[in-house]
């Protein structure tokens, strides 16, 4: 009890004073609850054609319809719904198998550091894109889930670098020493003593990696790369885009996917920049900056002047 | 009298009165084209299929021409051909004159030598005859006549012949790999030859000054424009802007986007090409049962997936006998109207023959259930990419979900869905039929055994050595009526068992800018079908072009 | 110079990784991958060019690592072999017209973005609280969020479409003929400025977060403290003490970006119709011209390996302490 308590204060405390986590927290958990709230909010089939082609924003279809005669919001929610799955999935993916290579390079050094960190530092300079369009191509169609996979797989390069710098300046600390000579075993080490510190760090990885899935997967199915059966946001815009939508007025078939992956992409954004900022607040910005530019303006004022 | 003689002096009548006509028009102008591809290489060889746009047609003119929307032939490089009294050889009169655009001859020995040249490779065999076994030697008679011997009685080698590519034997001898072979300096019998600019995002290629009618004023425009685009969408915004003339591809809702940039030039027309269907495996259960696909396709809101999976541009199927609209003038009325009933629209109908014929909702699921109680649940293929299709098959998908039928859009690599076409082995299919000369065509690809693993269009079960012999027999024979009864057998064969379910008829892509070039075919002015992508028909369209 | 040394054997290594993938991926389809590979092809490829691209690809009647020792072979050579959908010009003649403008649009919108980046950066870091460094950063962030394929479509829409103000496609006029001329390399320029600004829209956003937070990082050293102390005038702390050494990160993250870059060059060489490699790449898949893949890939990161390269050449000349 007493620790979910100190949990929660320490989640608290997160949020005290960073605008930037709390709008951007906001932004994701209202449009993950819009998603999984689906039918609550829209009474429309996405995959039925429930309307004439490219109509018009009105109160019967709040967001338009698309060439098929589809419902966008519908769409949108129900889309939404794979979309945030592939972007979670993968950073689940990228993140476990960052930290598992990066604790275990950082940790045991030697050998095993020399081996993982070749791996992570060829797999660092691939080219991503082009490398998942190859896959996708050598695959075939692939689903939402391979989608994620593959994305997983080919992302956590950076992660791993960064989990085995923090372990290595972890690892020679003084309580990990204790618990060594103690006898604790390797595997409670890691999971017990050396995670819990890079926990900020392992966030921002997690949540960086689904602000880059989102916007890898979009553009994956926009090329045509994914199943177009399956509704999402990336085929929402393939789809589209081969209907020109643009070019006949329907913006709204275009930039209602595109407005919403933005604003989970910038939402993830602003969680990952206020993760930064927590864990180095050195850069912090805001208001409270103000009057410390002040005194700072008279204090180089007086420096000048000499 | 079986001989087959086509009116020449008829023709040739029509064809001097219009030439007349046309020698009106000054010359000069460029038509600018788009090409879908990722670069231009510089290759102009019809035999590699490199850039075959570029050269078929108006570089390498055929024999002839068939004209299918006006009825007739246009002869070209030929003044004629004769089917022999037995049918078993054809003689081509070659017109006298002609020259290559280097100023050499073209006559009789430059087409017996390309002809030929099928003979051992069948890659260069671009008619398909000498594959299949018809074309037993090919000679030379005399400088204006050329002799192709058949194996067995034929006379329906014309309509293939137009694909054959006339190359200069006094270069092509002289070349090892004729398929590799750049020919970078063509030298070509078309009206448009000289390559004169050759990059990675344009080619253009201009008037042949040999030309063998350049004394009627032929052809009117100078050059062609041929422009790189990678896909159409950005053949579109172009076509809207006016950077293009004559545009072949899918546009979307392209009233108001590219009529609509400039009412008074920008147009299109439409008219019907392939006859597009759902082809069934009629092996397997539940297609094995006649009343089962009747009722699948009474189902089918023709009118709904032509207006909204493709904008309305395609022609919505009436009939069920086998042919589309492009084969109009051989509808046979009788035959028609006894099955016209399963192309036609009707829930009610289709609902009623599937309750009668067993399939029921056993375990109320809303789908229904076959009569022995397996359920009911198939896959249509589709190619991934071919978007217009892909939201057909769906609502194909989802008029049958009307009258309970489980069904799924699958949509596959263009190799899975060509395998699985030839080989027989998908349950359901989108495909196109066969669009040519004469009907018999969409026949022989539906129905002849030699056929099966061969076309797309074969393997669906019904397929029969009884059809097949009638086929074959066909091409054999010059009598109109005999032929006639054929083609209603074939066509009540087809209405009676129904193996694959009509859907529409693909359109014939066509959008033109008259702002710079007029004489574009209409609607108003249907004197051949606009297709780019062709050999005879892109030369006719081509020719009639002027610079306003 | 051991640094250099290293890096180059590093990237040596990738290179060969880059084969090794290449090598591998056909034997992952199902089937026999070299029928499934000319399925597409239908049967335009005769049958002796099939056989020369199954022994290219190594498909040869040997154990694998003969098989792998005869594809190292063939690309070493730049024997690899003909494009399906262009045969039968060979894939490198396809490539070799593309290099130079996918060079010219990823490194110069890299290079571009790099300093505006860094300009906003460092007016972020110098004013810190002020307007600037609380909104502009964040702004920067959200536009680079938009899927890339979206920003391409709008500019391309607003721009080339309606406004008319820049053409609609191609790397320049085709009806110019190129040269040297200074009227065909400003055609070349008014055709780059379109796909260019949407490719830095997407990328100004990590350097504007990369140099503010390095200066920030910096600026708490004492060596600034000490700096201040002597009396030294801001704008030579932020300009000679400050940046210099925040600079180093930036360069780091170059070689990220470089990938970014040539990744982003998809969506928007297919919506400008840019004459690169990213828009033959995703031809080439949608023809299943598997020859031309590959190359493509091998290519693109061959030009990510240099260019990070020269990365790690430009951080030796910046960073003193590693050129021991």
């Amino acid at each position: 009890m007493k620790k979910l308590l100190s949990l929660l204060s320490g989640i608290g405390s997160f949020y005290r004073g960073n605008t930037a986590g709390i709008i951007g927290t906001t932004l994701v958990a209202f449009i993950l609850t819009i998603c999984l709230a689906a039918p609550a909010l829209t009474d429309y089939d996405p995959n039925k054609r429930v309307a004439r082609g490219h109509e018009a924003p009105s109160a019967e279809h709040i967001m338009g319809s698309t060439r098929a005669g589809k419902d966008v919001w519908s769409q949108t929610l129900y889309g939404g719904r794979v979309s945030l799955f592939v972007a979670f999935t993968a950073a689940t993916v990228t993140s476990v198998v960052a930290l598992s290579v990066g604790v275990s390079a950082g940790y045991f050094g030697g050998r095993t550091d020399e081996i993982l960190m070749a791996i992570t530092n060829v797999m660092l300079v691939f080219p991503q894109l082009p490398l998942l369009i190859i896959l996708a191509a050598f695959l075939g169609n692939v689903g939402p889930l391979i989608i994620a996979l593959i994305l997983g797989l080919t992302s956590w390069p950076w992660g791993a670098r960064v989990m085995r710098s923090q372990t290595l300046a972890i690892r020679n600390k003084e309580f990990i020493t204790a618990a060594e000579i103690m006898g604790e075993s390797k595997f409670r080490i890691i999971v017990v003593e050396i995670i819990p510190n890079l926990i900020s760090l392992a966030a921002g990885m997690f949540v960086g990696t689904a602000l880059y899935a989102i916007g890898a997967q979009a553009g994956l199915e926009f090329l045509g790369l994914g199943d177009p059966t399956v509704v999402s946001w990336g085929t929402m815009l393939y789809w589209a885009q081969s209907s020109a939508a643009f070019y006949v007025g329907a913006w709204w078939d275009f930039l209602v996917p595109g407005t919403v992956i933005a604003l989970v992409g910038g939402g993830l954004a602003l969680i990952n920049i206020s993760i930064d900022q927590v864990s180095n607040p050195k850069l912090k910005t805001g208001s409270f900056l103000k009057a410390w530019r002040r005194q700072n303006a008279t204090v180089e004022a007086k420096r000048q002047r000499g | 009298m079986l001989r087959t003689t086509l009116c020449i002096s008829a023709l040739a009548l029509a064809a001097a009165s219009m030439a007349q006509a046309q020698a009106a028009h000054p010359q000069g102008g460029t038509l600018t084209v788009p090409i879908i591809t990722a670069t231009f290489v510089e290759d102009f060889n019809p035999f590699s299929n490199a850039q075959e746009d570029l050269v078929r047609g108006t570089m390498f003119e055929p024999l002839w021409a068939h004209n299918v929307m006006q009825g007739d032939i246009a002869f070209r490089l030929a003044e004629s051909f004769a089917y022999a009294d037995d049918l078993m050889s054809m003689t081509i009169t070659l017109r006298d004159g002609l020259t290559w655009s280097d100023g050499e001859t073209l006559d009789a020995q430059d087409v017996a030598y390309s002809l030929n040249l099928g003979k051992d490779d069948a890659t260069l065999d671009k008619t398909g005859k000498w594959a299949d076994g018809l074309i037993s030697s090919v000679e030379m008679i005399d400088p204006l006549n050329v002799k192709v011997s058949f194996s067995r009685k034929d006379s329906t080698l014309d309509w293939y012949l137009e694909n054959a590519y006339i190359v200069p034997e006094h270069i092509w001898k002289d070349v090892e790999d004729k398929i590799t072979f750049k020919n970078s300096n063509p030298v070509g019998s078309g009206p448009i030859t000289e390559v004169t600019t050759m990059r990675d995002n344009q080619v253009e290629i201009c008037r042949n000054p040999h030309y063998y009618k350049a004394s009627e004023g032929l052809p009117y425009l100078d050059c062609i424009k041929f422009r790189q685009y990678s896909d159409n969408a950005q053949i579109q915004p172009a076509l809207m802007a006016g950077e293009i003339d004559w545009g072949s591809n899918f546009i979307a809702d392209v009233d108001s986007t590219f009529v609509a940039a400039d009412p008074e030039n920008h147009g299109y027309w439409y008219p019907a090409n392939d006859l597009i269907n759902v082809y069934l495996d009629t092996r397997e259960v539940p297609f094995n049962d006649v009343r089962f696909r009747r009722a699948f396709s009474m189902a089918m809101d023709r009118d709904a997936i032509v207006d909204l999976a493709a904008y309305g541009y395609p022609t919505a199927a009436t009939h069920a006998t086998g042919i589309g609209e492009y084969y109009a003038a051989s509808f046979n009325d009788t035959i028609n109207a006894k099955y016209d009933q399963y192309a036609t629209y009707d829930v009610a109908a289709a609902t009623a023959l599937l309750d009668e014929a067993g399939y029921v909702d056993t375990d109320g699921d809303g789908f229904r259930e076959n009569p022995d109680g397996s359920p009911i649940d198939f896959d249509i293929h589709v190619v991934n990419g071919w978007t217009d299709w892909v939201q057909s098959v769906q609502m194909v998908t989802e008029h049958l979900a009307e009258v309970g039928i489980k069904a799924n859009t699958k949509s596959v690599d263009w190799s899975v869905y060509d395998t699985a076409l030839k080989e027989g082995t998908y349950q359901a299919s989108i495909n196109w039929s066969v669009v040519g000369v004469d009907p018999i065509q969409a026949y022989n690809d539906y129905f002849n055994p030699s056929r099966v693993g061969q076309s797309w269009h074969a393997n669906h079960g019904f397929a029969s050595p009884e059809m097949g012999a009638l086929i074959d027999e066909y091409g054999t024979t010059t009598d109109t009526a005999r032929r006639e009864d054929i083609l209603a057998t074939l066509m009540d064969y087809t209405g009676e068992n129904m193996p694959f379910v009509p859907l529409f008829s693909n359109p014939t892509w066509y959008q033109y800018n008259a702002a710079r070039i007029g004489g574009w075919p209409t609607a108003e002015d249907p004197r051949v079908q606009p297709v780019f992508y062709s050999i005879g028909r892109k030369l006719i369209t081509f020719e009639g072009l002027y610079q306003k | 110079m051991a640094f250099i040394l290293r890096r180059l054997v590093f990237y040596i290594i990738a290179i060969f990784v880059a084969m090794t993938f290449n090598f591998i991926l056909p034997r992952l389809m199902p089937g026999d991958p070299v029928a499934a590979m000319f399925a597409a092809a239908g049967g335009k490829m005769p049958p002796e060019a099939i056989l020369a691209y199954k022994e290219m690809l190594g498909f040869v009647d040997a154990p694998l690592w003969q098989q792998y020792l005869q594809y190292l072979k063939s690309v070493v050579t730049f024997d690899l072999g003909p494009s399906i959908m262009l045969f039968p010009t060979p894939v490198t003649a396809v490539l070799s017209n593309t290099l130079p403008w996918t060079v010219f649009l990823a490194g110069f919108a890299t290079i571009m973005s790099i300093f505006i980046g860094c300009f906003i950066g460092l007016y972020a870091a110098y004013n810190r609280g002020g307007f600037v460094d609380r909104y502009v950063p964040v702004f920067w962030q959200f536009i680079a969020s938009m899927p890339q394929a979206v920003t391409a479509l709008l500019i391309f829409f607003v721009f080339s479409l309606t406004l008319k103000w820049f053409p609609l496609g191609f790397g320049f006029n085709p009806d110019l003929e190129p040269s040297w001329a200074p009227s065909f390399l400003v055609n070349v320029l008014y055709h780059a400025v379109l796909p260019m600004v949407t490719l830095m829209l997407s990328m100004i956003a990590t350097w504007v977060f990369t140099l503010r937070n390095a200066m920030v990082n910096v600026l708490g050293e004492d060596y600034i403290a000490m700096a201040k102390a002597k009396g030294l005038p801001s704008r030579r702390i932020m300009t000679h003490y400050a940046a210099r050494n925040a600079i180093l990160p930036v360069v780091t993250a170059v070689s990220m970006a470089l990938g970014f870059a040539v990744a982003g060059q998809v969506f928007v060489e297919t919506v400008f119709n840019y004459p690169g490699i990213g828009q033959l790449i995703i031809k080439a898949v949608a023809a299943r011209d598997y020859p031309l893949m590959q190359a493509c890939f091998l290519l693109i990161v061959l030009c990510v390996l240099v260019a990070n390269f020269i990365a790690d050449i430009l951080y030796v000349w910046l960073d003193p302490r590693l050129r021991t």
